[in-house]
């Protein structure tokens, strides 16, 4: 076999390797044979690296696109409202997020992959489930979320997971069920202002889904009251919710949200 | 490195050759304990050091003779010992359930950190356009198989195959390079 053709073997058997289709013997076999020869051990670890980094991207420009769509939508919506109904504001519930950033929002045990050996159970766990949301798992996160919220009840961990449901239960556009996991991560949070301010927010944003405009008032007061990082968009959508609810007058309103800014 | 010699330093009982061959050794099982296994580094590091401590009785007790075989009890052996390791951390989510020896690696199931991705950009930026196109549209459609590759870049299936091949080997030097600076 020439230099080529042994090339093109091995780059097929790392291929069907990473891609799941050898059988475990075949697996061992191919590294026996990268335990000869070292320098393809560092060629296999380029192309394990390229398939994540390119999963990865796949999944911040699937994200980015949902941005870029929900912004056009956004834009659209106010350009129409300004040329055909210019006596009146946007509507409410462009004042609420319209998706959920996993990446940015999910909750994960708080420690580093060099300080694994100290992970407990349920933040090993809760790490798990948030590898899968990132990568795209939506059901199996989904599931190992639940199983620590079953697991670990009452513990900040259980919040967690909990929060993290709520968000991909928002995500999905299941409104009703999202506020109820929100519910049971602020009554677990053991005082954690972080995911009780995370929960107000994205509870009243799921009410206002929900045309549910009083019951959001209270809740997006309370994520105003701990504002650390909602605490401009809530103010926000309290003075919307406040104008939905007839608490002020509508001449004084585009005055007030621009006070807001 | 002919594995073949190791065996017979042993039975020789020269140390220096024993030493300098697992030396070389030891690298490379912590490659495929991070890959296939998805360890950590240090958790490899100890995990292949035990290995081949247990690897070097079995040899002195005869149980090993053929380069093959002794490989292949190496990676067995690591692996149990990154299980064991693992279940004594009493980590009860820990998936220890792979049949056997597992069929794929288990680090593509991690994310990719921050330093080596941004070495990775850098070294793919360092491409020629066209390697970079070839590679890219390799990645972005995993699904796709090398015989589409190869028709939608107007050349030969095998010559897809080289060409990946040239790509990684490249990329691989690279990015050894960057890490090491």
């Amino acid at each position: 076999m020439d230099e080529n053709s042994r090339d093109i073997a091995l780059e097929q058997r790392i291929d069907a390797y990473i891609n799941g289709e050898l059988s475990e013997e075949e697996a061992k076999e191919l590294w026996v044979e990268l335990l000869k020869q070292p320098e393809n051990i560092s060629r296999l670890q380029t192309e394990i690296d390229l398939a994540r980094m390119y999963r990865q991207d796949k999944s911040l420009l699937n994200r980015y696109w949902k941005w870029f769509a929900s912004a056009a939508a956004v834009i659209l919506l106010i350009i129409s409202i300004n040329v055909l109904m210019s006596d009146h504001v946007n509507p409410i519930k462009t004042w609420t997020e319209s998706s959920i950033d996993v990446v940015s929002n999910m909750a994960s045990a708080e420690v580093t992959r060099s300080s694994e050996t100290m992970l407990n159970p349920a933040d090993s766990l809760l790490n798990a489930g948030f590898k899968a949301a990132v990568s795209g798992d939506l059901e199996n996160a989904g599931q190992i979320f639940q199983r620590v919220a079953d697991d670990f009840a009452n513990t900040s961990a259980a919040s967690k997971a909990h929060l993290n449901l709520g968000i991909l239960q928002y995500n999905s556009g299941d409104y009703a069920s999202s506020i109820e996991s929100f519910n049971k991560a602020i009554s677990q949070a053991q005082g954690d202002s972080l995911i009780m301010e995370q929960s107000y927010w994205y509870k009243s944003n799921a009410l206002v889904n929900s045309d549910l405009f009083k019951e959001a008032r209270d809740a997006v007061e309370k994520s105003y009251q701990y504002g650390r990082i909602y605490k401009n968009q809530s103010l926000k959508l309290l003075k919307r919710l406040d104008y939905e609810l007839g608490n002020i007058d509508y001449d004084n309103f585009e005055k007030q949200m621009q006070e807001s800014e | 490195m002919d594995f073949s010699e190791l065996v017979e330093a042993i039975d020789k009982d020269d140390t220096s050759k024993i030493n300098s061959m697992l030396k070389e050794l030891m690298p490379r099982l912590v490659g495929f304990l991070l890959i296939h296994m998805d360890a950590g580094r240090p958790d490899a590091e100890d995990c292949a050091q035990e290995t081949v401590i247990t690897t070097l009785e079995s040899i002195r007790s005869g149980d090993l003779r053929h380069t093959d075989q002794l490989l292949s009890f190496m990676l067995s052996t690591s692996r149990n010992i990154y299980l064991n390791l693992i279940k004594k951390r009493k980590d009860p989510y820990f998936n220890d359930d792979l049949p056997d020896f597992g069929h794929q690696p288990q680090q593509l199931l991690s994310l990719l950190d921050e330093e080596r991705k941004r070495v990775l950009e850098w070294c793919i930026r360092q491409l020629s356009e066209g390697y970079r196109g070839f590679i890219e549209y390799w990645f972005t459609y995993p699904d796709s198989d090398a015989r589409a590759v190869a028709h939608h870049f107007d050349i030969s299936v095998n010559n897809a195959w080289i060409r990946k091949h040239r790509i990684i080997k490249k990329l691989s030097k690279c990015c050894k390079e960057k890490i090491s600076l």
